[in-house]
């Protein structure tokens, strides 16, 4: 089926859009907002795959049009990045190799009981300057020696904040099953990197959102570049998420320094909680 | 004290901009390049998707239905085809985040940083494995 410009600009410019604002505030690629909406949306004729191939598009140009910013402005921790990347990369190779012998049933329950309890978490811990500024007494040698603690400047209480990272493996673990999930689901997988840094890891939550924005760029790539040479990318589709993602990192940069980070992590909790009750769904059979 | 500021506001802004410079100047830039690289291919996607979008809208044939293989682009690219320029540009889009990788492997290496050698390499390796398994 072939859409016309106005349609295109109708039914994808303006949801991209929305989702490029989402992924660059809340750390995500967006393809989990991406992908039920252009398999659900009628007249658009997606497959399942052809969908999830336009939205990892879209999560690429999520991911690069935001963490350009985040990395000119060293919130980005590039190093954290790095040592994480090795495990959502594997992780997605192992996913998308076992994707066929999963019981999806069990996976979704799981994965909502796990996305339930870290909404949880983030809401009942608080990170306010008092919090940022206590830093955590121990940093484990593996921490020392990759160098992951950093510091970073916070426009929200024009303030310098410097953090350590602890417990490496746990983040390293988390990041491996962030990778898993990407790999079978088409997703960026940010819904689960995010707590986990922050939670975990103990990144200040600004800095574990622009981390994961960085890292998702290549979890997507690996997946997307099967995609595109298997012909699923279509290519009005995508080019027009890609502009319209574009435009919406510009201004969802933007927002992401300037709101205080409680308002940030109570948004990334509804998100969380969404997507928990959504994969409840699917597993239990309520949502196809 | 000629950059000295006077007022409140102009104080608080004077204060914001050297926190923020001190911060860019003390975090090591080994990746000076990467913040560049992701813009850079960002944008020259978003203008070669634009441009294809722009002539499929102009010849009002309809928007292209499938993307061209790598080895069928550079034909169709010298008369500007649509499906070739859109093809193109999500191409470029795809091949940025891998790009980033390879040129933090470089930094790495010329920093002589060991550990983190031997994390970019792992990480591009993962990056062709993944695109190994696809193909095949």
């Amino acid at each position: 089926m072939a859409l016309g410009l106005v349609e295109l600009v109708v039914f994808i410019l303006v949801p991209a859009f929305l989702a490029g604002v989402a992924g660059s505030v809340l750390g995500i690629g967006g393809g989990i907002f991406l992908v039920p909406y252009l398999t659900l949306m009628p007249g658009l004729g997606l497959s399942l795959q052809e969908a999830i191939a336009t939205s990892l598009i879209g999560v690429i140009a999520t991911s690069s049009g935001a963490a350009s910013v985040y990395v000119r402005d060293r919130l980005t921790n590039l190093r954290l990045g790095m040592f994480l990347e090795v495990a959502t990369s594997a992780g997605a190779i192992a996913g998308a190799l076992v994707a066929v012998y999963v019981n999806t049933v069990a996976l979704f329950l799981t994965f909502g009981a796990v996305v339930a309890f870290a909404a949880a978490y983030m809401l009942r811990t608080r990170e306010g300057p008092r919090e940022r500024a206590e830093l955590p007494a121990e940093e484990t040698g593996l921490a020392r020696r990759l160098g992951l603690s950093s510091v970073y400047f916070d426009p929200e209480d024009g303030a310098v904040y410097r953090y350590r990272v602890i417990r490496p493996m746990a983040g390293f673990a988390a990041s491996a099953v962030a990778g898993g999930v990407s790999g079978l689901l088409g997703v960026g997988g940010g819904f689960i990197k995010v707590p986990a840094m922050n939670v975990m890891m103990r990144v200040p939550v600004k800095v574990a959102i622009a981390t994961s924005n960085f890292m998702i760029g290549v979890t997507a790539a690996a997946s997307a570049l099967i995609y595109f040479s298997r012909g699923l990318v279509e290519p009005g589709v995508a080019a027009m998420a890609v502009v319209g993602v574009f435009l919406g990192t510009l201004v969802g940069t933007r927002v992401l320094v300037r709101v205080p980070a409680r308002e940030i992590r109570i948004l990334f909790a509804a998100l969380l909680g969404a997507v928990g009750i959504a994969m409840v769904g699917k597993g239990l059979g309520v949502i196809p | 004290m000629k950059d000295f500021p006077h007022g409140a506001g102009d104080y608080a802004r004077w204060r914001v901009n050297i926190l923020r410079r001190a911060v860019v100047a003390e975090v090591a830039d080994i990746n000076r390049g990467i913040a560049h690289v992701l813009r850079g291919g960002v944008l020259v996607s978003v203008g070669v998707l634009l441009a294809g979008l722009g002539i499929a809208a102009f010849e009002g044939r309809g928007m292209p239905t499938s993307v061209l293989e790598p080895q069928q682009l550079l034909g169709p690219l010298s008369t500007l085809r649509p499906a070739a320029l859109l093809s193109l540009g999500i191409l470029v889009l795809i091949l940025t985040p891998v790009v980033r990788v390879a040129l933090s492997l470089v930094g790495f290496l010329r920093e002589r940083d060991r550990a983190y050698i031997g994390i970019a390499s792992v990480v591009l390796l993962n990056l062709c494995v993944a695109f190994l398994v696809g193909v095949l």
